[in-house]
This record gives C-alpha cells, structure tokens and sequence, in this order.
C-alpha cells in the first residue's frame, strides 16, 4: 500500500464509522490534538465523532531531510470520538486490517502510556499501540482539556502514518516510502524537510519571532474578552507554534520557558472555558441534533 | 457447597497494576465473606493484561444464622405491675420484628431492661454477595484511574465485562455500569468471539481453550523456560531482568518467546545503551555468553502463538536496527567532544524552576565537596577524584544519548569519563553518584562515588525543601525519599560520622539563600523517618528505633549502630531487667527533685550504693559509646539495675522531709539519664502491650505496598 492508500484505506473506514470526515487545519499546529476539532470538540456535552489527517510541525525535530527517522513535518491520521464507545478498541483493530495488517500474522499489543500536554493544560490516560515492537498509534482517553475535567470522555486515535507506512512497505527510510505510485515520500517532502529545518535552526529572526509570539498573544486575549473563542484559539496555536521555533532555534532561556508554558496553559484554559460557556449560549446544538436524530427514528420504529 | 467465581474483564491493565488489585480483590472478598457470616474455602486470584480474576470453592449457599440480642427500654418501663407488656414494650418488639411475648428481661450493669433476642436467618449467597462483589471491586484502588464513555465510575482502565457465578447461577453484580453474565472473552487474536463458562472450576480450562494463559505464574514459566531454550540456540543466557520479566508476565494473555538478531557492528555500542534500547525500550531480553559478553541475539516476547513467527521476528529485527542506527548516530555525534566540552551548556538545562540551572547544582556540588573532603580528612588524591566527579556528574545531561535515553544518565557520563582517559575513580563516581535509583537498587560502592552521591543528594534535599516542595502522601516528584534513603545507606556503608544538620547548612549556604532554621529541622526530620523506615525494614522492632533513635541528635550513623544493638540485646533475657529498672526509676521522676545530688544527704546505704553505680557505670558505659560499642554499652548498663531494684525495696523515695524526698529524686534522675547515654528505654514496648501479631505485621505491610503502588 502507498502512503496515500493507507490515508484513504483510513478515511473510508472512519467514514463508515459514522466520523465527520474534516481536513487539516489551517494554522500551523504541533499534533492533531490541537486541531479544534479535537480540543475544542472534547469539551461539553455534546457528542462528536470526527477523522482528519493532520500535518504536524515539529520545528526542533527537523534534521534536514538527513535522518531517515526525524521530521520537521510529520502526517498524523486523527481520531476522535465522544463518548468514547465500548467496542473502540475492536473497531480500531479493525481499522488495521484496512490497511493491510492482519493481527493473526502479527504482535499487536497495548502498552500503557499516559499522555499529558502541559501548554494544553490536557491529559489522559490510554497506550501506545505496538505492531511487531512498532510504534504505531497514540490510544488516548482524554480526562482533562484545557484544564477542565471532560464528560462524557472523548477517545483519541492518533495514527503515525509514516511509521504505519514504512513498517508496511518495509523502508527504513521514512524518505523511500512511495506516497503514490512512482513517487517518494522523499521526492515530495525532503526539499521542504531541509529548507524548513535550515529556518527553524538556523536562519529565524528571533526578535520577529519574539514580537510575534507578543502580537498573538495579546490578540488572543483581545479576541477572548470579545467572545469570539475561535479566532482567539488561532491565535493560541500561532502563540505555540511560535514558542516551538524559538525553541528549536535555542533561543528560549531556561525562565524564559516556564513562563511562556504557563502563558500558553493559560490561554488554552480560557478559551476552553469561554468556548464551553459559547457553546451553552447556543443551546448546545449537537446535543440537540442527536436527540432529534434518535427521535427521528424511534418515530419510524 | 458452590464454587465462586467473579471475572472483571477490563482493556489492557497497566501491568504493575494487576498485582495490588488482585491482593485488593481477595482480601476485600475474604472481608465481605466474614461481615457477611457466609463460610467460605480458600480464595485465589488470577490476573492477565484484559481480567482480574477471582475463585473461591466452597461458598455456603446461605448466611450463617446469628442471634443477637438487642437491648431495649428499662423493664420497669417495659412491663407493668402485674408484668403485662406496655406499649413501650409493644413498640420495641414491633421494631424488632418479634412477637411482644417472645421479649426476655436481662440485667446490664445492676439494672433490668427489656431484651429482644432476635434471630437472623440465613439469607441466601446468590442474594447477598452480588452488592458486597460489586462494593469491593469498586473499592480497589490503583496507581492512577481514569473515566470513559459517558459514566462516572473510575477505573485502572475501562471495565468492558463481568463474569460473575456461584456455582452456576448468574450473581447480579454490576459495577460501572456493566452486569455480570456468564460469558467471558478470550484472546484478542487467538479467541474466536464471547465463550460461556460452566462455571468456577472450569475457568482456567475454558481461558485455556480460547487462548488465554489466567495463570500468571505459568505464564512467567512459559517466557523463562522458552527465552533460555532460545538463548541456548544462540549458545547464550537470556538476562531476565526481574521488572521486565513481570512487565511481560503481566502484560501477555498467551506469551509466546521468540529469538531476531541485529548487525553484530552494533556490538561496539556501550553495553548499558545496547541493554537499553532492547530491554526498556523494545521490551526485549538481551542475550549474553559465558563471559557475560552481549551477543547480537534479542528475545521479544510476542502474546499470541507461534504461528507466523518468521513475518513477527523480520518486524522486531526491523524495528531494533533503525533503533540501533539512531543510537550508533548520537553516539558518534556526542564522542565529537569530551565529556567536559558538555560543560558549559548546563548553563540553558533547569535543575528545577526556582533552583536555577544545572550548571549551578555542578557549582555547587563542587563547593560541598571541598567541604566534606575537609570534614573526613581525605587524602589529596581522593579530594581530586572527589572534586573532579562532581565537576563533570552532570556533563551527560546535555549529550544526545541521555537526551534520547534519559534513564542512562550517569551511565553514559562514566563511560565518556572512561573514552576521554578520566582517572577509573571519577569516571566510576560518575557512573554512581545517583543509586540507589529505584528503591531496591544499591547504594554506591566506591568511597568516591558515595561521596558524590552523599553531596548530591544533600544538596538535592536541601534545595527542594527548602521550597517547600516536601512530599506529601504518595507524591514524591523529585525522588527526596530514595535521596533519603540513598544517604542513609552511604553513611552506614562508609560508616561517616557526619553531623547532617551542619552539612545541610553548608549546603543551604550553598544556594545562596537564607533558610529558616525550620527547614533544616523540616530536612533532618525527613532524613531520620528514612532511617527508621530502613531499620524497621531490616527486621528491628519499630520500637527498639525510635529507642534508638530519640537519643541520637542528628548523628545517623550512631542511630543505626544503636538500634542494632539495642535489638540484639533485647532477646537476651537481662534486657528485661535493665527495662524494669529503667521503667522503675523513670516513672516517679518529678520536677521536685533537686537540681544536683548531694551524697551529704543521703540517709542509708542503698543511696549510696546507687550513687557510686550510677557515677562508676556512667562513665564505663561512656566509653563504650565513644568507641562505638553500643552492645557493650548496654552490657555495662546492668550493673546499675541491682542498685535501682535495691533502692526501691530499701528506702521511701517520696520521703516526708521535702530535702530527702528532693535529692532521692535526684539521684534517680542521675540514674535515668545513664541509662539514657544508651537509648530512650520509655519508648520500647513490652511484650504484653506490643502489636507484634502476624496480622497487625502483615496489614501494615499490605497498607504499604498499596501506597507504593499509589
């Protein structure tokens, strides 16, 4: 299977599943649990079932398209369900066969991991899903999201879909992986590997990158006081996103990094707590589209 | 009588866990029997990643019956003149659920009452057992816990089914929503789907039959006695590292050993770094010769069975080079320096938010160095091992292997010490300084690296209490028990006589700030309930400790060495002796006594003789505490106990004459405070009112391990 296939083998079954199919964000994120259709839709009552690959940026892990293992950029396949159902992890068993790995023939195994994110102010407990000694997905039931305690719990999938990729194709190389037919992961994605890592370590403007972290972060907060939590939340990513390069770049002193972690906590905290107020206001409307979904169908019963 | 069987299928469990809940399950099991009067055979309990697991055979089909007797209104209340039953009488037995008629009169402390005897009938197990299983379940508690779906309940991970029968009936035991049935599920990919169970005593053969092994003791057979075999092809032995082996025990339903192997280039990595990235990382046991030499073999455990074992084996070879070459790259990346290169860029590591960086904490370590190294006297080569392994203990924290192998730290800076040509004490010391690192692990073993430690660990105390992050309960982010620990065990190893309040002070000076005197005391504190723990540990009384410890000051080394005499002298016979003369004298001590003894005033031989004793064994007994003897020291103790019993036999202490009674207390006082150069006897406990019942002992150990485990 070629990377893309193992992308559509994905989407079809999580379609199947009832998940909205969403596309990647649009402002720079560090893993698909940023993405608001993650950390935002974890939050509240209302139930939410959602797939989408996201490209992920990881400034301080970029190594110039040199190292077959370490990326810049890396494509997560992202998972989530609220509330988590009782069958998930079968269904995600099943998920694997999709693509192509038959668990008779393999070692399938979940090895406990408890996730945290400290800038999220989010964590949860779950495992790291082994194929044959392989690092394969992240299974995370989130407890905590932008400081609050969830209910119900949502589910998280995290799928690495490089790691997936190589260890079907058998590359040891993540650069030889064949993406589509007679095209590499490599020919698509190395000049952007070494020109992104030769920003992030070496050629940043660290002031600019300073003043931007500022600018974002005072427009969240502007943002936040005027009630619009998603604009404000974008400005929350770029804040984090911003912190990364610094960071990537060494340009973050050790006081310097507890604050702006703190900062960054503090900010996702708001939001998650004005987007939760926003979506009561609303009446919370997914709540009501399932009632009237069940209801619906009781009345054709 | 019916068997019982109760089976709480979960996803997979964190594999520590399952241990400490399955010693939750029967004890709280074996709790409810009893408070339920429900006769009961043994209990057993089987764990596996996906169930707890509990068997009892022999469960009584009903309650024992009981009687009791309820006492109720004052019989002259209860009953008129001429003996009927009032209403007050009427009333009580209603309540009772007994016929007026059936109420006895009884009398209770010189007075008569009414007395309901009421019998309690036997209700059925199947009716009563279901809401105490579920009660008991709920109760288990574990390192962490989580929610899920939409509920409430807390769990180690989600509960997904119950297996709950007595005998073959279907107990109604329902817990975070889920109800019991009969129907288990096996292997996730061995299984095939939901199977019934008969009932108890067909459990294990039925797990058996769809894949899984419930008992985890023959699953740790099955991995030893395969992972040597294997080995053995490979003209090896497998390291079992202990922790691993129960990680995978525990962690596998069907385990199944398989060998892969790797380039043999990859034998030119440091050992430990080889070690780890198949043991932590991989979960793979190493394979090593003869001469405990690595071979490039690993033993993966995978949980299925052998089939297509060759398609598993190409993935886990796979999986291990790509790890290898990462591991080769760093190693290489870092051995561009040496380790002192490293120095400098602790400036940009935290030690800890408010501590500052690690490249003070090196700084510091230093400065403390000097000072022990003054303190003990060393000689000018150790000084300069010493001083050289504190500069460069942290140097490893900023390569890129410890930056990827976190848990190796110390490791890898003893080995690039080795490659650069470092003298063999420092690089060791290095290598050292921060065991014991888990709470079984050793303390240093050279003089040079337990003194590194000791310094590091002080320091590590001193600043972390200092900002007031004590731990509390289970909560221990910044290891200060085992920091602790580990400088209980240095002092005892090298046998220093280190004054610690004066070293902490040294090292609070050291952080350039002013501490309370509270935190010092808050710090020795802390360091002395690490030393009891430790002894009690070792086998002495808790009481003989505190014995000990209460007249130690801050001098640790003469506490252990106390506490160990003071526990081989207590199962001599004379101990009870010296105790009874001890215990004599102390309790009348009173503020009346005077402030000196004066011989002048003593009126008959007996205060005389006590007197010379007490002046003579004072000092013998000196002595044998400034040599260190402490069993000595309580053997020169007992001539003072004829004269104590004699005093008391001979004379009134509590004289009429307010100067006599006065100075006879004061010649006690003398007498107690030589016994109390050896120990504080008050604190020892006596057989008669000692909790030393092998259930007192075992519930404080369980009590313990559930905390651990916390």
């Amino acid at each position: 299977m070629t990377f893309q296939d193992v992308v559509m083998a994905l989407e079809g079954f999580w379609a199947a599943q009832g998940c909205v199919i969403e596309q990647p964000y649009d402002v720079e994120v560090g893993a698909g649990t940023m993405h608001p259709a993650t950390f935002l839709r974890a939050l509240g009552p209302e139930p939410w079932r959602v797939a989408f690959v996201q490209p992920s940026r990881r400034p301080a892990d970029g190594r110039y398209g040199e190292n077959p293992n370490r990326l810049f950029k890396h494509y997560q396949y992202q998972v989530v369900l609220k509330p988590s159902p009782d069958d998930i992890q079968d269904r995600y068993l099943h998920s694997l066969a999709e693509v192509g790995i038959r668990l008779r023939e393999h070692d399938v195994r979940f090895l406990e991991d408890d996730w945290e994110a400290p800038t999220l102010g989010a964590s949860g407990l779950g495992w790291q899903v082994f194929l044959d000694g392989n690092e394969i997905t992240q299974f995370t039931y989130f407890q905590q999201m932008g400081g609050l305690e969830v209910k119900p719990v949502s589910v998280e999938i995290t799928y690495g879909l490089e790691r997936i990729t190589m260890y079907i194709q058998r590359q040891s190389s993540v650069f030889d992986v064949e993406w589509a037919p007679g095209i590499t992961y490599g020919e698509l994605r190395r000049q952007d590997e070494a020109e992104q890592s030769a920003y992030g370590f070496d050629r940043a403007d660290v002031e600019a990158l300073r003043a931007g972290f500022g600018a974002s972060e005072a427009e969240a907060m502007r943002l936040l006081d005027a009630g619009l939590v998603l604009p404000a939340y974008d400005h929350v990513l770029k804040c984090s996103h911003l912190f990364n390069l610094l960071d990537a770049r060494g340009a973050i002193t050790v006081a310097e990094r507890t604050t702006l972690m703190a900062r960054s906590r503090q900010l996702a905290r708001r939001c998650a707590e004005r987007y939760v107020a926003k979506r009561e206001e609303l009446g919370f409307p997914l709540l009501q589209a399932t009632a009237n979904k069940k209801a619906g169908r009781a009345r054709h019963a | 009588m019916p068997d019982l069987l109760l089976e709480i299928g979960t996803e997979e469990l964190p594999p520590h866990d399952i241990a400490p809940a399955l010693e939750q399950l029967a004890e709280g099991t074996r709790a409810a029997f009893a408070a339920l009067r429900i006769d009961a055979g043994p209990v057993r309990t089987y764990g596996a990643p996906r169930r707890l697991a509990l068997v009892c055979t022999g469960v009584a089909s009903r309650q024992r019956p009981t009687v009791r007797e309820v006492r109720g209104p004052a019989a002259r209340v209860a009953f008129d003149a001429q003996g009927h039953p009032t209403q007050a009488a009427i009333g009580f037995a209603r309540g009772q659920g007994i016929p007026v008629e059936r109420l006895q009169t009884r009398e209770v402390e010189g007075k008569r009452y009414a007395v309901a005897v009421v019998k309690e009938g036997g209700r059925s197990s199947a009716q009563v057992l279901p809401e105490a299983l579920a009660a008991v379940v709920v109760r288990i508690s574990f390192s962490k816990t989580m929610r899920w779906g939409d509920g409430d309940a807390r769990f180690a991970r989600p509960i997904r089914w119950i297996v709950a029968l007595l005998g073959r009936t279907v107990l109604r035991v329902e817990v975070a929503g889920v109800r019991a049935g009969r129907t288990t599920r096996g292997h996730r990919t061995l299984g095939g789907g939901p199977r019934p169970v008969p009932g108890a005593q067909a459990y294990v053969r039925v797990l058996k039959s769809c894949g899984v092994i419930v008992d985890s003791e023959e699953r740790r057979r099955v991995i030893v006695l395969q992972a040597t075999t294997l080995a053995k092809q490979g003209a090896g032995m497998p390291v079992l590292d202990p922790h691993l082996l129960h990680e995978l025990v525990m962690g596998t339903e069907h385990p199944q050993v398989l060998r892969g192997a790797f380039d043999r280039e990859f034998l030119a990595l440091p050992g430990p770094v080889l070690v780890t990235v198949m043991q932590h990382h991989q979960k793979y046991f190493a394979v090593e010769d003869g001469r405990r030499q690595l071979l490039p073999y690993f033993l993966a455990v995978r949980d299925g069975d052998d089939r297509h074992l060759a398609t598993v084996r190409q993935g886990h070879e796979w999986v291990l080079r790509a790890r290898l070459a990462d591991a080769r790259f760093f190693f290489q990346e870092d051995r561009r320096r040496r380790l002192e290169d490293y120095l400098p860029a602790l400036d940009g590591l935290l030690y800890q938010a408010q501590l500052g960086t690690m490249a003070d904490k090196t700084r510091r370590l230093a400065t403390l160095s000097r000072h022990v190294s003054g303190l003990l006297l060393l000689d000018g080569r150790s000084t300069e091992a010493l001083l050289r392994a504190a500069t460069l203990s942290k140097a490893d924290l900023v390569t890129k292997l410890v930056g990827e192998f976190p848990e190796l730290q110390g490791v890898i800076g003893q080995i690039y010490a080795e490659l650069d040509g470092e003298p063999p004490e420092v690089a060791r010391a290095i290598g050292e300084h921060y065991r014991p690192t888990r709470s079984d692990d050793a303390a240093p073993k050279t003089q040079v690296g337990a003194l590194l430690g000791l310094v590091d660990k002080v320091d590590t105390l001193v600043g972390v209490i200092g900002v007031g992050l004590v731990p509390t309960g289970s909560q221990d982010p910044y290891g200060l028990r085992r920091a602790a620990q580990g400088i209980v065990e240095i002092i005892q190893m090298l046998r220093l006589r280190i004054p610690l309040r004066a070293l902490a002070e040294v090292a609070a000076a050291g952080y350039g700030r002013t501490w309370g005197p509270e935190g010092i005391d808050v710090l020795v504190d802390f360091v002395h309930q690490r030393l009891r723990a430790v002894l009690i540990d070792q086998g002495i009384r808790y009481d003989l400790v505190d014995a000990a410890l209460a007249v130690s000051g801050d001098d640790l080394l003469a506490a252990a060495d106390r506490a160990r005499a003071l526990s081989a002298f207590a199962v001599r016979p004379e101990f009870v002796r010296l105790y009874v003369a001890y215990d004599r004298a102390s309790r009348i001590l009173s503020p009346e006594a005077a402030p000196h003894v004066d011989p002048e005033k003593f009126e008959v031989p007996a205060e005389h003789r006590l007197h010379e004793a007490a002046m003579r064994v004072s000092s013998r007994v000196r002595t044998a505490i400034a040599s260190g003897d402490y069993l000595l020291a309580m053997e020169e103790l007992m001539p003072l106990t004829e004269p104590v019993d004699r005093i008391f036999d001979d004379v009134l202490i509590m004289a009429p004459q307010p100067a006599v009674r006065a100075n006879r207390l004061a010649l006690l006082r003398l007498a107690v405070d030589v016994f109390r150069l050896v120990a504080d006897f008050s604190k020892v406990v006596t057989s008669d009112d000692q909790p030393r019942t092998a259930n007192g002992e075992r519930h404080a150990r369980i009590t313990k391990r559930v905390q651990a485990a916390r």
